[in-house]
């Protein structure tokens, strides 16, 4: 690699940056997205019957943690008692919920790769319903419900229903070519704003480099030897394991940023420290941003703390810490170095 | 241990850091960290700075009281 011109390097760091970019917007594909649907549907009634039931397709792509949400919460009692039910290809019903009105948010469903049919069923009695529920093992209590009479006409009601579902295996490795392609840009930056062969002696900065690479590493031995001790004597860790795999990452990099920095491990980027000084400060804010984005989702949806949701969000707060702590350091070096020259 | 026979010898041919820098191929860090003597030069660095400094190897880099 050392043996190759300037020009070719900045070729083949261009062709890697296009080519990652690509894999990482190719792996965010497979990051399941919020499908969440709201419509409005006419529910007629007539003769004491529901006309039809509210059905919808659920095709789960990946096998694992769906979080499933769907709302029937028509404003008016409309007095009659709804049963929603998950069920598989084979009709198994895998989850239910039933009352007059109801909402089911965040499920925690463990569902295998499949189509499911997801319907609201009506019934205008406790005793229909009842007959219903028998199958899955349950019953609603006479006592404890109150039921008013079956109403005829037609209502408009609001409908939602949709869900969630990370895979998290596409995200880390979208996120794993998101931070390649950010070091190869670092290093494409490097080689446009060195000049060639006027450093030809400058071993300290390798030596630099090669003492920040070796703290880093340190950092991220002894960081993943704790986690690894705490998942083998199985201490509860709260949060998602891609928080504690990142946040290691994170830390080995800070401890590589911050020695390169106070040593002058790279004098080329020391040349460029505002433009430098920018692009950490645009990255900390679009962390920020990130963080504060996912945590609205979480609070929105209700996710449990060791939800992938919510671990982004502390992901990226980690990251924006980091990124102004980086940008102190940078600033407080730029002020030593003026005052010592 | 900051080498002052470097420091000196540039000060007496009127160059700054990042001149002799730039003369030996270095950066201004590298030479502003061997005078601090936080580095330790390379042989080949050596001898760059000995030609821009007009000095020999012994003149700026023979510590007497090491060998004493």
């Amino acid at each position: 690699m050392s043996k190759l011109s300037k020009k070719t390097k900045i070729v083949f760091d261009i062709v890697l940056i296009i080519l990652f970019m690509v894999m990482c917007l190719f792996s965010f594909e497979f990051v399941e997205r919020d499908t969440k649907v709201k419509y409005t549907q006419v529910v007629t009634s007539a003769n004491g019957e529901i006309t039809e039931p509210i059905k919808s397709n659920l095709v789960v792509k990946h096998s694992g943690d769906v979080s499933l949400h769907a709302a029937w919460w028509p404003e008016e009692d409309l007095g009659f008692l709804t049963l929603f039910t998950v069920n598989d290809s084979d009709g198994n019903t895998v989850f239910y919920s039933s009352g007059n009105k109801l909402t089911c948010e965040s499920l925690p469903l463990q569902l295998d790769e499949g189509s499911y049919e997801v319907k609201f069923t009506f019934f205008n009695n406790i005793d229909d319903i009842n007959a219903a529920l028998a199958n899955l093992g349950t019953a609603i209590d006479k006592d404890e419900n109150t039921f008013d009479g079956f109403c005829d006409g037609e209502w408009a009601v609001d409908f939602s229903f949709g869900y969630v579902q990370k895979n998290i295996g596409a995200y880390v490795s979208a996120a794993l070519f998101a931070l390649v392609t950010v070091f190869v840009a670092i290093h494409l930056f490097v080689l446009c704003t060195s000049s060639d062969g006027k450093l030809q002696f400058d071993e300290r900065q390798l030596l630099a480099r090669g003492r920040a690479s070796t703290a880093s590493m340190i950092t991220m031995f002894i960081y993943f030897g704790v986690y690894l001790f705490a998942k083998l004597c199985e201490i509860d860790l709260y949060l998602h394991d891609v928080v504690y795999i990142f946040a290691g990452i994170i830390a080995g990099s800070f401890v590589f940023a911050i020695i390169s920095i106070c040593k002058d491990a790279y004098v080329a980027l020391n040349q460029r420290r505002t433009a430098l000084c920018i692009c950490l400060a645009v990255l900390a804010v679009l962390n920020g941003v990130m963080c504060v984005y996912n945590y609205k989702l979480f609070v929105k949806y209700n996710y449990s703390v060791d939800s992938l949701v919510f671990g982004v969000a502390i992901i990226n707060l980690i990251s924006t810490v980091v990124l102004l702590g980086a940008l102190v350091v940078m600033i407080g070096k730029a002020v030593y170095d003026k005052r010592e020259t | 241990m900051k080498n002052l026979k470097i420091k000196a010898a540039r000060a007496a041919k009127d160059l700054s850091q990042d001149d002799l820098a730039k003369i030996c191929g270095v950066s201004r860090q590298t030479i502003n960290a061997i005078e601090k003597g936080d580095y330790n030069p390379t042989i080949k660095l050596c001898r760059a700075i000995c030609r821009a400094l007009d000095k020999s190897l012994d003149e700026l880099f023979w510590e007497e009281d090491e060998n004493e």
